[in-house]
């Protein structure tokens, strides 16, 4: 086919070609902040989010309380996981295969822990069967959404004016691990900002009663940007 | 961490090349726990283990991609503590010698900026720059960790039963036991210093300041019965005269003083207030340039003026003066009219005036005692019944204690608080007489390096205490952050040596609970609930322990100094100078020498940094054939010995023609440390060589003179060596005018500072800058004005005292990098928030002085955004200018067309290798990388954390909801920043004065950064008296 | 239709009486008796020879020079700008400095090649080709300091327009800063094609000279170029339309350049008389620096025949001419400032002339003013030594003037306490030296490689003989040569000549005749042979404009559209849409798109392209022989008769061929 092309044409052809793959790699390589988008990095501890947020239905404030009054969402704690899993050590059916086992063997019943709670137990610095067992250290979550440091994003602000966290998270309830569902590019925030954003829900302005009356959603680059 | 799998999450290239650098943001949880915080190698990582939570966010820059940030859970859930929620902790600053009330903004479970404490009656809110810079020391990694015997690291064990041992020594063989430290005034550690010194044969505490006020505090002992320091009330004095007294600078308790002062000039009272303010001084300190009249006086006249005004008083009063009137005739005319008109202003408002002598000598303690009794104004300006504590030096015991050193009667020195080998006279040798050394500093200095034994302090935002500050006045210290080193307070060291093991906040809660509760006038709570409330306020009101009765004024002492006083005592030789050392703003004596904040403060007068020098009055200066910068040797005409001093000259307008200044404080063992400040390049110098230190120590040449140290006594010949030592100036011209060989026939004033009279003021106060410049009407409409919030500022150049703490203020809360000696010389210097200082010259040969604070004026019409490609500066819409540090690329065109020169550039990487040093970083401020443009943003951060504060509680943003630093850190209260859209705020309603308007208006750049202008008592009146 | 009246002479034959009239009285711009093989021979056996020696020092001395540059360069760049003096008070110093200073030179390039040609000044044939590529290589190291100046070279990307997922963020049009990546990049686009499609006969001259690599290189550039008529004759309508763009394009570039001082607050900068105070700087510093390379050249490439005082003299009278507007656009301004009674303005020329840097406006106002009026005196015009002389203190005088504008604007404005001074460091030095040696890397190289004479245009020159084309009548109705692919297949009878008017002559008496006259293949273009051969006007200034209203249509829509609508951001206060800030950048992206245009046109039109695949250029048809193609058509003529004919016009050679393609 290329053989029929006139000498310019196959000329224009190699330097248009030539444009476009820079073009996409220059739009790559120099713009995309959304390289991110997707990233779903493994935790130290396959803690489920689909299990907690999801079946279990406990809100995400509750862990990442910090949303609420602060900044930043904050991980929780692992005190506070332990609030639950000092007790819930294991998955229902193991548990309950060991207790009909132990009443067949008339013994009472041993403590099922899971291996990941394990990992838990063992950052409070609790060994398998619950007792002290050396230092607690903290559990190295690896982190999911970043933001780049010149951008300030203050979690309270959004949540107080009654924004859900899977606007921006995506259906968390739904990850069995978490991943990184928008883009977080700077278009990806003035979407909403602008009232643009693909959700229509998320019309963020004053005249569409999401916001107090005398405030508007800035767009101003100081609103993130100091 | 990095799996392969993982390798392709790059970091946005974009991201991080443009990476602005990193905000110092731990997005984690937080929590107060303890651990070790031994590593020397201290990065945030570490310190989080250390104080058990949060996050390491790794490396922000770099094109390697970028290793996944791993967030760190923590153990317990934190009660108090959100994480990224920033909250205050009350607390007590003696970083200036004044036990200033603040409030330690802390994040995440560090501080991260100090501020005053508005209700602590102390410092009223406001707060000097050496406070503010005190949490950069915080966080200086060359503080001790842990005690130190012979040179080495020892652990707490082997030095307590060093000390104990030699405790007991001293106890069998009836040796003597001395503890030598600054001012203390905390009842807990006074308990504490008396039960150990009680239990050995020979104990004694002597205190000492190094910017000594122990004349004054003898004279009061002689006159009234009382060793204390009088309690100034500057805001009831409607005349105040200071006698070498650096009252808004660096005397005893400066931002308390000036707001004071401020209350008794506040032309917004009703009726308006303006006090007449006289400064009697030989060289120019600060607040001589804030003097309504500055009469120039030489050290040596001091004693003749004050005994020639007393005696004046004595006329007017119509008494017999105690003693003789001493022949005045010494004094050159210009003085003796000075003080005359001086006397009869005084007088007319006797009960209402105050006289203050900063002179460490005791005739001029009495005879300034003598005045003040004359005017009969006791109770308003001055209150010795409630004094004030904040100096309790005696230095008559000092110098016994030298001689005692000296003859080696002292078997066990504990020197804490204080560095007695640097800043005193001849003191080292004496140190080393002693049998043990006990040194308790908390970073290595001259005394510690004489130490047998060191045991570091914690610093003053790690650690409980308590202070007394004025007699009554109870001022709370307690930890921001769990302790960052190996440390141990003096009250703990003092009772684990007498096998008292409990822990400090015991020590110290048990005090409170024993000594200070049941001087509660009707206690309604229990112990428990009053305390933490003093401690969530700072402060508390006690009757004092014991309470203070001064006796009736005994005449007697001062007839003796009348006449002892002689004409010209003193006075140089032909071809000598007196010499004048006096401390500076940020230094003070020298506590503030390893602290870079301080050391890049430019001094509010002279405008130098990283360096003292001698200063000359222009026409010494000519006179000697010496310029700004040329190398002089100083060398001792009198007949005390001092090694010659080798120091840049300064040519410092104002001051007497018949001395030379320098400035202590400097010359600091281990200011090497700064070699590395500062960008490394080819044509780059640095701030220091190894092995110097920055400038030179003057203290050698302080002289004990009467029972007290002299800091004004010495005479000094200058020789000039030829060399060249260029000072780092931040000011280059020093006048509103424009040179007059480039001048239009008759100069050219240029109206950025402007000045108006008080008659004037107060007969027109509506119009009294005229008519101003009409604005011509715009070129297009104008459609960007701001609907919601429109950010402003106004500065009231009336009460700007030009004291530089908001210029600190800045640095910390917006993280601006300290560039080093050799940048600042270039004029790169960061700071967004400078204050120009401009001299216009009087007939006489004095200097009219003003100052004025100048930031980004956040102009409507900015000419600095038009002029960016990338659209890196904008206004927003609530009227800021704003600057985006990542969309920079750096073309340096808006910091070009910036009228007022206010934009900074990052022209090198500046430092931020020192982990620990970077805790101090405001974590809600971006930290800048090289090639981009920055400067004042109004603190857009506060703005924002505000508005947030003000959505989560569901109210509308109010008036004074926002304060910038420089504002808060402001002891007049002379920064206001406010909507200029609400016409309620006290920023339209300053505005809305006469006084108001705005630099370089004709430019219709349309700042929003307001100008009040500075209000004189009268026109041309400053600056009278002899040169 | 009207019919537009585009001079049909072609750029190189001028109006005879033109020619006449300065024939009389002044010496001959060409000397030595040269026909048009001896232009071929003497330009382009420089290039075939060996380099000589002194080449090879000049070549070294550059590459040095530039080396130095390049380390500090590098140095700047991976350590900061801190490295180079500025301060903040003076933010722009050498960076800028070199770059108006570049720019400028740049100048004389584009006004020799457009504004000459536009002129019909006949003595720039000699000169424009050096001039032409100086001007790349000047607009190459000016654009070098805009890009290493910013503070983050790395981003500087940021200043073009591309769509982004920031929101998208555009940039800011409304800064000169902005309308100088358009105007330097239009401009320097605009100087490259117009100096390349200038080029392309003297590369097929070099090609036919050439074998082995050589001939492939120049094979591969020159695009198959072959002498035909037509091609000439949209070359010259190509070369007339650049010309039109680019003098508007230059006088735009300086005054865009001016105003990223002129837009300014700053006193000493906020200037109006700016934009055609630089443009007549840059043409007075353009003219001294091919001054000084002229004169180089024409001493090292032994062009003296070529090059010669004529010229000289020219280039003389142009740089006191333009000198001493600049000495008036200097009084000027200090007229200004002190008429306009503000304090600023008169403090701030008051501060240029006698403040600390007063020693550089005396350099200045004499290298500048003072020194160029020596020109004024024949017998300095005729010393080539103070020529040379008086062209390099200019050079020096206008890097002063730039730099006396910049600092010591910068040093000393509103606010006294913000006053500093400055001094170069020698990295800022080094890179000042570096610009140098790229320049003259640049140009020692094109001076080996390529004619550095357009010898097309000088064979035109030489080889003119002014009455001769107005011999004959061109034959008229006959109809105009078809372009039908038929045309160019069949027998075709060649005739080589060897002298311009015998190809003119032979043509008419061809198609009176009633061959189909199939193209000529001339070594320059023939002045009258269009008209003799009936071909048809060109329609390439109909694409020019159709591009050139396309790039303003654009450009301004684009700009209103972001700044505007889809993410107005208020700058300085200004409105939105603000028409005046966006007509620079409008301007230059017309220039742009119709130059481009236009290039693109004749290319495809002409069937160049690299390597060429078109008729070949008979021999010796780049060189000195014109070649005529004739094809009988049905039973016009006889063999015989064509024969005959080519006798009867003294042809050189004969000869037939049979096209098929």
């Amino acid at each position: 086919m290329l053989k029929s092309l006139s000498v310019n044409a196959r000329i224009f052809l190699v330097v248009a070609v030539g444009f476009g793959v820079f073009a996409i790699a220059a739009s790559a390589d120099f713009q995309a902040p959304n390289v991110h988008q997707g990233y779903a990095p493994e935790q130290p501890i396959a803690y489920s989010h689909r299990t907690h947020a999801g079946e279990l239905g406990i809100d995400c404030l509750y862990c990442h309380y910090g949303a609420r009054t602060s900044p930043v969402a904050g991980i929780p704690a692992t005190g506070l996981c332990m609030n639950c899993h000092a007790t819930v050590t294991a998955g229902l059916d193991a548990v309950v295969a060991e207790r009909e086992q132990a009443e067949a063997e008339s013994r009472p019943a041993a403590t099922i822990l899971s291996p990941e709670i394990a990992k838990l137990w063992a950052a409070q610095g609790l060994d398998v069967n619950g007792q002290p067992a050396g230092e607690p250290h903290p559990i190295p979550w690896v982190r999911v959404h970043n933001l780049p440091d010149f951008v300030a994003f203050d979690h309270s602000v959004h949540v107080n004016r009654g924004l859900a966290c899977a606007t921006c998270h995506g259906p968390v309830q739904t990850m069995e691990r978490v991943r990184q569902e928008s883009d977080l590019s700077m278009g990806w925030c003035l979407d909403c900002h602008r009232g643009k954003a693909a959700d229509p829900t998320l019309v963020l302005n004053a005249e569409h009663g999401r916001l107090p009356a005398g405030e508007h959603v800035s767009t101003d680059c100081s609103a993130c940007h100091y | 961490m990095t799996t392969p799998s993982e390798q392709h999450w790059f970091k946005d290239p974009d991201a991080h090349r443009s990476a602005v650098g990193s905000r110092a943001d731990d997005r984690a949880a937080s929590r107060e726990g303890h651990a070790d915080a031994r590593d020397t190698q201290f990065d945030r990582r570490s310190f989080l283990r250390l104080v058990g939570f949060s996050v390491a966010a790794a490396g922000v820059s770099g094109c390697s991609p970028a290793p996944p940030q791993t967030v760190m859970a923590l153990f317990e859930p934190p009660v108090e503590i959100v994480p990224g929620r920033a909250y205050w902790i009350a607390t007590t600053s003696w970083a200036d010698g004044s036990g200033s009330g603040v409030l330690v903004r802390c994040r995440d479970g560090r501080p991260i900026k100090v501020e005053g404490n508005p209700s602590h009656p102390v410092n009223q809110g406001g707060l000097t720059a050496a406070c503010q810079a005190s949490l950069l020391a915080l966080y200086d990694s060359h503080r001790f960790d842990g005690p130190r015997r012979d040179g080495a690291a020892a652990t707490w064990d082997e030095v307590d039963t060093a000390v104990r041992a030699k405790l007991d020594e001293v106890r069998s063989a009836g040796g003597t036991v001395r503890l030598l430290t600054s001012t203390l005034t905390g009842p807990s550690t006074l308990e504490q210093i008396d039960a150990l010194l009680a239990s050995v044969p020979d104990g004694r505490h002597v205190m000492y300041d190094a910017l000594s006020c122990s004349a004054l505090l003898d004279a009061q002992q002689a006159l009234r019965g009382v060793r204390v320091l009088p309690r100034y009330d500057f805001s009831r004095a409607k005349v105040l005269a200071a006698f070498d007294a650096d009252v808004l600078g660096t005397w005893i308790s400066p931002a308390g003083f000036a707001a004071d002062r401020q209350q008794a000039r506040d032309v917004h009272a009703e009726p308006p207030r303006m006090s007449r303010h006289w400064q009697l001084e030989a060289r120019l300190s600060l607040t001589g340039t804030r003097a309504d009249r500055r009469v120039r006086l030489a050290p040596w006249e001091t004693t003749a003026a004050l005994a020639e005004l007393g005696s004046e008083l004595a006329g007017f009063a119509g008494v017999t003066a105690p003693g003789p009137r001493p022949d005045a005739s010494a004094l050159p005319q210009a003085t003796r009219t000075a003080l005359h008109e001086l006397a009869q202003e005084l007088w007319a408002q006797r009960t209402e005036s105050l006289v203050v002598c900063g002179t460490n000598a005791r005739d001029a303690q009495l005879l300034t005692a003598w005045i003040n009794a004359q005017l009969g104004s006791e109770g308003t300006t001055f209150h010795l019944d409630t004094p004030s504590l904040q100096r309790q030096g005696d230095d008559a015991a000092l110098q016994r204690l030298r001689d005692e050193l000296l003859t080696g009667a002292v078997d066990l020195l504990i020197v804490a608080g204080a560095n007695p080998a640097y800043d005193l006279p001849d003191f080292a040798e004496a140190l080393g007489q002693a049998g043990t050394l006990v040194s308790l500093a908390s970073l290595p200095d001259e005394t510690s390096a004489l130490a047998t034994i060191v045991c570091p302090e914690p610093h003053e935002l790690e650690r409980w205490d308590d202070a007394e500050p004025i007699a009554g006045l109870y001022s709370t210290t307690q930890p921001t952050v769990p302790a960052l080193r190996d440390t141990r307070t003096l009250r703990a060291s003092l009772a684990r040596w007498r096998g008292d093991a409990r822990d400090d906040r015991e020590l110290l809660v048990d005090h409170w609970r024993r000594e200070l509760d049941s001087r509660r006038p009707s206690p309604r709570t229990g112990f428990d609930a009053w305390f933490h409330a003093v401690l969530e306020r700072g402060w508390t009101e006690l009757p004092s322990a014991q309470p203070f009765r001064p006796a009736a004024f005994r005449p007697a002492p001062v007839a003796a100094a009348l006449t002892r006083i002689a004409a010209n005592a003193g006075a140089p030789a032909d071809g000598a100078l007196g010499l004048v050392l006096h401390p500076k703003v940020g230094l003070l004596d020298g506590r503030g020498a390893h602290n870079p904040w301080l050391q890049e403060l430019p001094d509010p007068v002279t405008k130098v940094v990283w360096d003292n020098h001698v200063d000359l009055s222009p026409a010494t200066a000519e006179r000697l054939g010496l310029r700004t910068g040329d190398i002089v040797t100083v060398s001792a005409t009198d007949d005390a010995p001092s090694a010659d001093l080798t120091l840049p000259v300064l040519v410092q307008p104002g001051q007497d023609d018949r001395v030379a200044a320098i400035a202590l404080g400097y010359g600091r063992a281990g200011t090497d440390r700064f070699t590395a400040v500062g960008p490394e390049w080819l044509q780059g110098r640095r701030t220091v060589e190894p092995g110097g230190t920055i400038g030179a120590n003057v203290a050698p040449w302080l002289r004990w003179r009467a029972g007290a140290l002299d800091y004004s006594g010495r005479t000094v010949r200058l020789t000039a060596t030829g060399g060249r030592h260029e000072l780092a100036i931040t000011q280059d011209h020093h006048n509103l005018s424009v040179p007059a060989h480039l001048a239009p026939p008759g100069g050219e004033v240029r109206d950025a500072v402007r000045l108006v009279t008080f008659p004037q003021l107060q007969a027109d106060p509506e119009h009294v800058l005229g008519g101003g410049h009409t604005p011509v009407g715009e070129l297009w409409d104008d459609d960007h004005i701001p609907a919601g919030h429109h950010w402003g500022m106004a500065i009231d150049l009336s009460a700007c005292t030009g004291c530089s703490a908001c210029v600190v203020g800045c640095q910390a809360e917006n993280n601006i990098p300290v560039v080093g000696r050799d940048e600042v010389r270039r004029h790169r210097e960061m700071s967004w928030l400078r204050i120009d200082r401009y001299y216009a010259d009087q007939p006489d040969g004095g200097v009219d002085v003003v100052h004025q604070p100048m930031m980004c004026q956040h102009c409507a019409h900015a000419p600095c955004e038009t002029v960016c490609p990338v659209l890196a500066t904008m206004h927003s819409s609530e009227g800021l200018n704003t600057q985006v540090y990542n969309r920079c690329v750096g073309t340096r065109y808006c910091a070009n067309n910036c009228p007022y020169k206010t934009r900074r550039f990052n022209w090198f990487d500046y430092a931020h290798d020192d982990q620990l040093l970077n805790m101090v970083l405001n974590p809600e401020v971006t930290i800048r990388s090289r090639g981009v443009m920055e400067k004042c943003s109004l603190c857009v951060q506060r703005i924002q954390g505000a508005k947030a504060l003000a959505g989560r509680e569901g109210r509308e943003l109010a008036d004074g909801d926002i304060q910038t630093a420089c504002q808060q850190s402001c002891p007049t209260r002379a920064i206001t920043f406010g909507d200029l859209n609400d016409p309620n705020s006290a920023l339209s309603r300053r505005i809305a004065t006469g006084r108001s308007y705005r630099a370089l208006e004709e430019l219709n750049v349309q700042p929003g950064v307001h100008y009040l202008a500075d209000v004189r008592n009268d026109a041309g009146s400053k600056g009278g008296g002899h040169g | 239709m009207v019919e537009m009246q585009v001079p049909r002479t072609g750029i190189v034959l001028d109006a005879p009486g033109d020619h006449d009239t300065h024939a009389a009285h002044e010496p001959p711009l060409i000397t030595g008796g040269k026909t048009p093989a001896d232009v071929t021979r003497d330009v382009c056996s420089p290039l075939e020879a060996g380099p000589t020696r002194l080449w090879w020092f000049a070549f070294g001395a550059a590459l040095l020079a530039l080396l130095v540059g390049a380390v500090c360069v590098t140095y700047q760049v991976a350590v900061g700008i801190g490295t180079w003096g500025l301060n903040r008070t003076v933010g722009w110093a050498f960076d800028i400095t070199n770059f108006v200073f570049w720019v400028g030179i740049g100048h004389a390039g584009t006004l020799i090649s457009a504004v000459l040609l536009l002129m019909r000044q006949r003595w720039r044939t000699s000169i424009n080709r050096s001039a032409e590529a100086m001007t790349i290589f000047a607009v190459m190291c000016a654009g070098l300091f805009p890009l290493i100046h910013m503070g983050r070279p790395w981003l500087a990307h940021w200043v073009f327009p591309y769509p982004n997922m920031r929101g998208p963020l555009w940039v800011n049009f409304r800064s000169p800063l902005l309308w100088d990546v358009f105007a330097i990049g239009t401009y320097f686009t605009i100087s490259a094609v117009f100096w390349y499609i200038g080029l392309l006969p003297d590369l097929a001259t070099v090609r036919d000279r050439a074998r082995g690599l050589r001939r492939r290189v120049f094979t591969f550039f020159s695009l198959g170029w072959n002498g035909s008529a037509r091609t000439w004759a949209r070359w010259e309508m190509a070369c007339l339309l650049l010309a039109a763009l680019a003098t508007p394009l230059v006088v735009s570039v300086h005054s865009v350049v001016s105003m990223d001082f002129a837009t300014a607050v700053i006193p000493g900068w906020h200037t109006t008389v700016f934009p055609p105070y630089f443009v007549i700087g840059a043409v007075f510093s353009g003219f001294a620096m091919v001054l000084t390379l002229m004169l180089i050249a024409r001493r090292v490439m032994a062009l003296q025949d070529y090059i010669t005082p004529r010229h000289i003299n020219a280039m003389c009278k142009v740089v006191v001419f333009t000198g001493s507007i600049v000495g008036t656009a200097y009084a000027m301004e200090l007229f200004i400032a002190w008429y306009s009674g503000s304090p600023y303005e008169q403090f701030a020329f008051a501060n240029r002339v006698f403040g600390p840097m007063g020693w550089a406006y005396g350099i200045m106002v004499g290298c500048n003013v003072l020194v160029p009026q020596l020109l004024w005196l024949k017998r300095v015009r005729a010393s080539v030594a103070a020529i040379f002389t008086i062209s390099l203190l200019v050079n020096v005088g206008m890097w002063f003037e730039r730099f006396v504008i910049i600092v010591t604007s910068l040093q000393r404005d509103f606010l006294p306490s913000s006053w500093t001074g400055y001094a170069p460091t020698l990295i800022e030095l080094g890179t000042l030296l570096g610009s140098f040696g790229l320049f003259f890397t640049c140009f020692l190289l094109f001076c080996r490689f390529l004619p550095m004479i357009a010898m097309a245009e000088v064979r035109a020159v030489v080889a003119e003989k002014p009455h001769a084309h107005h011999g004959e009548p061109d034959p008229e109705g006959t109809e105009p040569i078809r372009r039908d692919a038929s045309a160019d297949i069949g027998l075709m009878h060649y005739a080589a000549f060897d002298a311009a008017d015998d190809l003119l002559a032979a043509t008419r008496a061809a198609r009176r005749q009633g061959l189909t006259v199939v193209d000529a293949h001339t070594p320059h273009p023939v002045h009258g042979l269009d008209k003799a051969m009936g071909l048809r006007r060109s329609r390439l200034p109909f694409v020019t404009l159709a591009c050139g209203a396309a790039g303003a249509a654009l450009a301004l829509r684009f700009q209103y559209w972001t700044s505007s609508s889809d993410w107005p951001l208020d700058v300085g206060g200004k409105p939105f849409d603000s028409l005046p800030a966006f007509v620079p950048v409008a301007f230059e992206v017309m220039v742009l798109l119709a130059g481009l245009g236009t290039a693109g046109a004749l290319l495809v039109r002409s069937r160049l392209r690299p390597g060429g695949s078109g008729i070949p250029a008979p021999e010796g048809c780049t060189d000195d022989r014109y070649v005529l193609i004739v094809r009988r058509h049905d039973a016009s003529a006889s063999d015989a008769a064509i024969d005959e004919l080519w006798s009867r016009h003294a042809a050189a050679d004969r000869w037939t061929e049979y096209r098929s393609c």
